[in-house]
């Protein structure tokens, strides 16, 4: 029976210590988090006695590596905030378990290690240990998908990847952290351009694009900073010119007036009725917290909320010398099902956490040969075959096109 | 005839560039606050002459008044009532482009004070037209219009589209104040013979505008639901119905700062400090364009978008089937606006419209006394109407639908 060890006990840990509960070779789930109520909580609605609710600082490196070494644990799951990748990074290497994270906290334009995780890539490689970084939805399943189009290739030009997510309520809501949102959207992104990565401006890259069913609609996106974009290059295993990832939603263009336009992010301070404070205090006053799950539960059930997500992934270059485009998108449950499915899911948190606790079931079943630091678009046919029948009990589909230009 | 003009604003100086150029015209009096803003307007202009008046002050109005068989009120609504009064103690026509919001009473109070009012007019034998601009004003003409080739009227929906936006962040193109007022106000409309108010930004609808698309309008605070409400019998054939929708990417803007809380006027607690989120929003939003420098930079920022729509959609029934006639309004946008006549789009727009209803008062084509408003006018004042509109360049489409019974 194998034991895992979750640290942070949000909206990702709720699904992840849920699927894994479920699987009869998973014996123990050890669920912390610095406000251990939190975790109890997502204990007691799921009821499973496999799941132990902890308090545990993911800051405190010492802590955390103590308690880790005290367990026995099979699998560490970092599901708690990108700045603490670091530390619980660190703590697992000393405890000498496996890793699973979903995101980094530092992407920077260096080709060698542009994301922190990297940077411990020989340590980890020399330990035999397996650190799988950046796997969750996006990146995570995106990289998969992409992993997927470049094997269609014997050549690879574009990799581009979107993410659009559709919530309609009749009151403000925010199902992930807006603060986060906000920041990264304010914030220069990284994208790969003519083989290595550079920074591009905020709300650069707008684009139109016509997303296929279930989501049927045409949306504006923009560049946005994330882990894919600068690691599918360098994993994928082929040269790949042009790699870019762009978030959308109905609402974007009006954040970018917000932001860029009104200045609701500066942080420098104004004089407003004598006070000195700044445009960014008060914004971060007034946006809505994240959706407490009993709350989301209720808007979806009484039809108030709505909401849907979808990642999409093409891919250009050539095969036997004609050029090729691939699509891979994703149909999976939209928000009311989600939360109907497991109890506080959405749309959002789904499409993050069932990619995320399929791969950690891969890495604690010794499904994944690699070693060392790596994202999951080193996988090979058999381990991605593996993954996405597991999403797919899930209710998550990859869809995919192919076409071929004479 | 002579004509004094209350305010030099955009649509007061339009009104005066026009009505000194008609022949019909004796003389015209610009008067302003702002002294200066009336001497030189007047400077530019024939038969007119700029005077400083104090519009709160209703002696000072009578003694500009005095002499003039018409008043053009182009100030803001919140004047009116002063001015509706120097105008019956003058004994001279009055006119105005919109009735509210005001400072001091409700929206659907505004109204009805003005036309509280009518008796006195009548008795005088003068007219008093209110709401003449082109929404309310020409979209009032429109709608009527549409209602009399009706046999029966259920619905009256007027909706306007603003989708200029310039790359150069301006989000509205007058004061910011005025405008997160407007948009934050509740709504009325008039459902099933009665006004409701209802939140602002209510109901959002996708509506398909003819040449333009899919495009999202909300309700939004404005006159006609209320005048098409009141003379829902005398114009529009007992009419039930009536909304004011408006949209584009002002309008979404400040719905999104409106749900979070951000158009507030109650303090919140930032850090230790009140501070009430509506200042600081007015603080950050770049004012209107002031001049036309400041409009021609604006324009070399270059467009995002420039679209636009006003549709007056009357529904009911014809020849016992259902029956609908669409009227789109074809106005130029931003830059065309600019070019040829050194004015917004909006201010364009309005400014044409409310003086079409001026020249209709110098050419004696106005038989009405009392307190009214657009749609009140007769079938061939309305005609006489559109025809001079699109002399200026302002034209209408109109789309007949109907369906077999």
């Amino acid at each position: 029976m194998k034991k895992v060890i979750i640290i942070g006990a949000g909206a990702q840990a709720n699904v992840i210590a849920t699927v894994l509960a479920g699987e009869a070779d998973i014996g123990e789930i050890v669920l912390t988090d610095i406000d251990p109520q939190r975790a109890r909580e997502i204990a007691e609605v799921n009821g499973s006695p496999k799941i132990k609710a902890e308090a545990i600082d993911a800051a405190d490196v010492d802590q955390v590596t103590a308690r880790m070494q005290a367990g026995g644990f099979d699998l560490v799951v970092n599901a708690t905030l990108p700045r603490f990748v670091r530390p619980v990074l660190m703590a697992s290497f000393m405890a000498g378990i496996n890793y699973l994270d979903m995101a980094s906290n530092e992407i920077y334009p260096r080709p060698e290690a542009p994301i922190e995780q990297l940077e411990y890539a020989e340590q980890w490689q020399a330990a035999g240990l397996k650190c799988l970084t950046g796997a969750g939805g996006d990146p995570g399943l995106t990289n998969i998908m992409a992993k997927e189009a470049v094997d269609l290739l014997d050549r690879v030009d574009r990799i581009m990847i979107k993410d659009y997510g559709v919530v309609e309520c009749d009151t403000p809501v925010a199902l992930w952290s807006m603060e986060t949102y906000l920041e990264d959207c304010s914030l220069p992104t990284t994208i790969w351009e003519d083989g290595q990565p550079r920074q591009v401006p905020p709300f650069s890259g707008a684009e139109l694009y016509d997303f296929p069913d279930p989501l049927g609609l045409r949306g504006k996106l923009y560049y946005h900073d994330h882990e894919e974009c600068v690691t599918i290059p360098l994993f994928c295993g082929k040269p790949v010119n042009y790699c870019d990832f762009k978030i959308g939603e109905p609402d974007i263009d009006t954040w970018k007036f917000l932001i860029q336009g009104l200045g609701l992010m500066d942080t420098a301070p104004m004089e407003i009725d004598g006070a000195r404070v700044s445009a960014r205090d008060v914004f971060f006053r007034k946006i809505p917290p994240t959706l407490p799950p009993k709350k989301q539960m209720e808007l979806y059930d009484n039809g108030r909320l709505s909401s849907r997500l979808m990642l999409v992934c093409d891919v250009t270059g050539t095969r036997e010398g004609s050029p090729r485009a691939i699509k891979l998108w994703t149909d999976s449950p939209d928000g009311k099902k989600a939360c109907a499915w497991i109890k506080g899911a959405n749309d959002v948190s789904w499409m993050t956490s069932i990619p995320a606790s399929i791969f950690a079931l891969m890495l604690l079943r010794n499904q994944i040969e690699h070693s060392g630091v790596f994202p999951p678009e080193v996988f090979t046919a058999a381990e991605r075959a593996i993954f996405f029948a597991g999403i797919k009990q899930w209710g998550i589909d990859v869809k995919q096109s192919v076409t071929t230009v004479k | 005839m002579n004509i004094v003009i209350l305010g030099v604003g955009a649509q007061g100086s339009t009104i005066a560039k026009h009505a000194s150029r008609e022949p019909g015209v004796r003389s015209v009096v610009c008067a302003d606050y702002a002294a200066a803003s009336a001497m030189d307007l007047a400077r530019q202009l024939g038969k007119t002459r700029g005077v400083q008046v104090d519009a709160r002050d209703r002696a000072a109005v009578i003694q500009v008044a005095r002499g003039c068989d018409l008043l053009v009120n182009a100030l803001p609504p919140d004047f009116n009532m002063t001015l509706m009064e120097a105008a019956l103690e003058v004994g001279c026509h009055y006119q105005d482009l919109a009735s509210g919001p005001v400072a001091d009473t409700d929206f659907i109070s505004a109204v009805k004070r003005q036309l509280a009012l009518d008796q006195e007019f009548k008795d005088r034998g003068l007219g008093a037209l209110t709401n003449t601009g082109s929404a309310p004003g020409l979209v009032s003409i429109l709608a009527r219009h549409a209602a009399d080739q009706l046999d029966q009227v259920e619905r009256i929906e007027v909706i306007v589209y603003d989708g200029v936006w310039t790359r150069k962040f301006i989000p509205f193109w007058w004061s910011p104040e005025t405008a997160f007022g407007d948009m934050a106000a509740r709504p009325i409309n008039y459902v099933n013979g009665e006004f409701v108010e209802v939140p602002p930004f209510n109901d959002p609808v996708m509506v398909d505008f003819k040449g333009l698309g899919r495009r999202r309008v909300v309700d939004h605070e404005h006159e006609e639901p209320v005048t098409f409400g009141l003379f829902a019998d005398r114009a529009f054939k007992g009419c039930r119905n009536v909304s004011f929708k408006y949209g584009g990417p002002a309008v979404d803007l400040a719905e999104t700062l409106y749900k979070l809380g951000l158009l507030n006027t109650e303090p919140v607690n930032v850090k230790g400090t009140e501070i009430v989120p509506l200042e600081l929003v007015c603080q950050l939003t770049p004012p209107a364009p002031a001049s036309s420098t400041a409009v021609k930079e604006a324009l070399a920022e270059g467009m995002v978008s420039e679209e636009g729509a006003c549709l007056v959609r009357v529904s009911g029934q014809k020849a016992g089937a259902p029956a609908c006639v669409e009227n789109y309004v074809n106005a130029p946008g931003l830059t065309e606006a600019f070019e040829k006549h050194g004015l917004t789009h909006e201010t364009f727009l309005t400014g044409q419209a409310a003086f079409m209803f001026t020249k209709l008062f110098i050419e004696g084509r106005i038989d009405l006394t009392g307190v009214f408003t657009p749609e009140l006018l007769n079938h061939a004042t309305r005609c006489r109407y559109l025809a001079g509109m699109a002399r200026l360049g302002v034209t209408v489409d109109e789309y007949c639908i109907s369906r077999l019974a």
